[in-house]
């Protein structure tokens, strides 16, 4: 279904419309919310669920002419996903302890916590290619560093070369604005 | 004018909706579990408003209220009972047409239409989808072509498919947008007179036969 017929019927009619998004971007939310879930399948479930609860919730106050709605059905499922992590993270101290939801550096996780924000945003809007890309997978995805250096035909050590000299980078330019990470 | 927060919000959107993102079906079970979640979740969210709703109500005082009601009542009930009379009004944001001029009628302006389509197809469905946008298909026992027009200023072709090859060309001093894959056009859109338009073939068009089409829309 057209997404434009979705927005439609999330207006019209609650239930055929979170239907009908679940059933064409359902895979899409599931995907992210893996990488930052893992197997735990309820929780997989409830994240989705809430995902799209979320987009019905708003579809009255968002713009959707930019035809962004995967894009930000993506970023709703990844923010939803986060705090979902962070919930079990408090509940379940021994929980995410062996798996590679991020590197343990404190610098990645502040990244990855806060890449939603507007300037961190920005910063790496401004970065060039395929380093933006990297960056997005690694940080607002949570790919592996594998997964993206197969995807994007390089190698291990470039990514992981490219993710270490961005970061020193990002962490230049936030503590010349006055941020620190 | 956006702020930079806003421009960079959306180029973090528009860039993840260009990316390839990784993707796990969901089963039908799956599909159907999550929907069951996604609806008790909804209700949820009506009951805790309702819920906060009382506890005001209370506090706000009940004497108070009640009055209020009391008063109201009285003013309100001959209207009510008028309306109960009435049919309740369902907003469907689909409405279907036996014929085309029939629907350019109920839009109220005249709109524009393709006169000649490649032989074989013809007219399936006619369509106004909220009360702005005319939405026709054209169907051969195979191939679809849905057509739209609207005097909204923006995309109304409903696609947004990350195409492989996107061009502009001219068509009748138009400025057309063509995108598709394999040399085949899928999407065509384009402004005029400040009306929207596009067409989409889920099965693809050659170049000649947009062109046959869009020159003979009047």
């Amino acid at each position: 279904m057209e997404d434009n017929t979705i927005i439609l019927l999330l207006k019209t009619d609650a239930s055929q419309g979170l239907y009908e998004a679940t059933k064409k971007y359902g895979g899409l939310v599931k995907g992210i919310c893996i990488k930052i879930l893992h197997n735990r399948v309820e929780d997989i479930e409830e994240c989705i669920a809430d995902t799209f609860v979320s987009l019905w919730k708003n579809v009255n106050s968002i713009d959707f002419n930019k035809g962004a709605l995967k894009g930000y059905i993506a970023s709703i499922a990844r923010n939803t996903a986060i705090n979902r992590y962070n919930k079990l993270k408090r509940e379940q101290t021994d929980y995410i302890q062996n798996n590679d939801f991020v590197s343990e550096e404190d610098l990645e996780d502040e990244i990855a916590r806060k890449s939603d924000s507007a300037i961190l945003q920005e910063l790496i809007n401004d970065m060039g290619e395929p380093d933006k890309e990297i960056f997005i997978r690694r940080f607002f995805l949570f790919e592996r560093v594998k997964d993206i250096a197969n995807r994007l035909q390089l190698t291990i050590k470039t990514v992981d070369n490219k993710l270490f000299r961005g970061k020193q980078k990002l962490r230049k330019q936030l503590i010349e604005r006055g941020i620190t990470l | 004018m956006k702020d930079n927060n806003t421009n960079s919000t959306d180029n973090l959107l528009e860039y993840l909706d260009e990316m390839e993102i990784d993707s796990v079906e969901l089963s039908k079970d799956e599909l159907q579990k999550i929907h069951k979640l996604e609806l008790e979740k909804i209700k949820s969210k009506k009951v805790k408003v309702s819920k906060r709703f009382f506890n005001w109500k209370i506090s706000s005082g009940l004497v108070a209220a009640c009055f209020v009601l009391v008063l109201s009542i009285s003013i309100s009930v001959p209207k009510i009972i008028e309306h109960i009379d009435q049919p309740t009004k369902i907003v469907n944001p689909y409405i279907e047409y036996n014929d085309v001029d029939t629907a350019i009628e109920e839009l109220g302006y005249d709109a524009m239409v393709p006169t000649k389509m490649p032989e074989e197809y013809t007219i399936s469905n006619v369509v106004i989808i909220d009360n702005t946008i005319l939405s026709i298909d054209y169907e051969t026992a195979s191939e679809k072509i849905n057509y739209r027009t609207s005097e909204k200023n923006e995309d109304i072709s409903g696609d947004f498919t990350i195409y492989e090859d996107v061009k502009q060309i001219q068509i009748d001093n138009k400025d057309i947008t063509i995108k598709g894959n394999h040399d085949k056009i899928h999407l065509v859109s384009w402004k005029h007179n400040n009306q929207s338009f596009s067409m989409y073939s889920n099965q693809g068009l050659s170049q000649k036969q947009v062109i046959g089409i869009i020159e003979n829309i009047e």
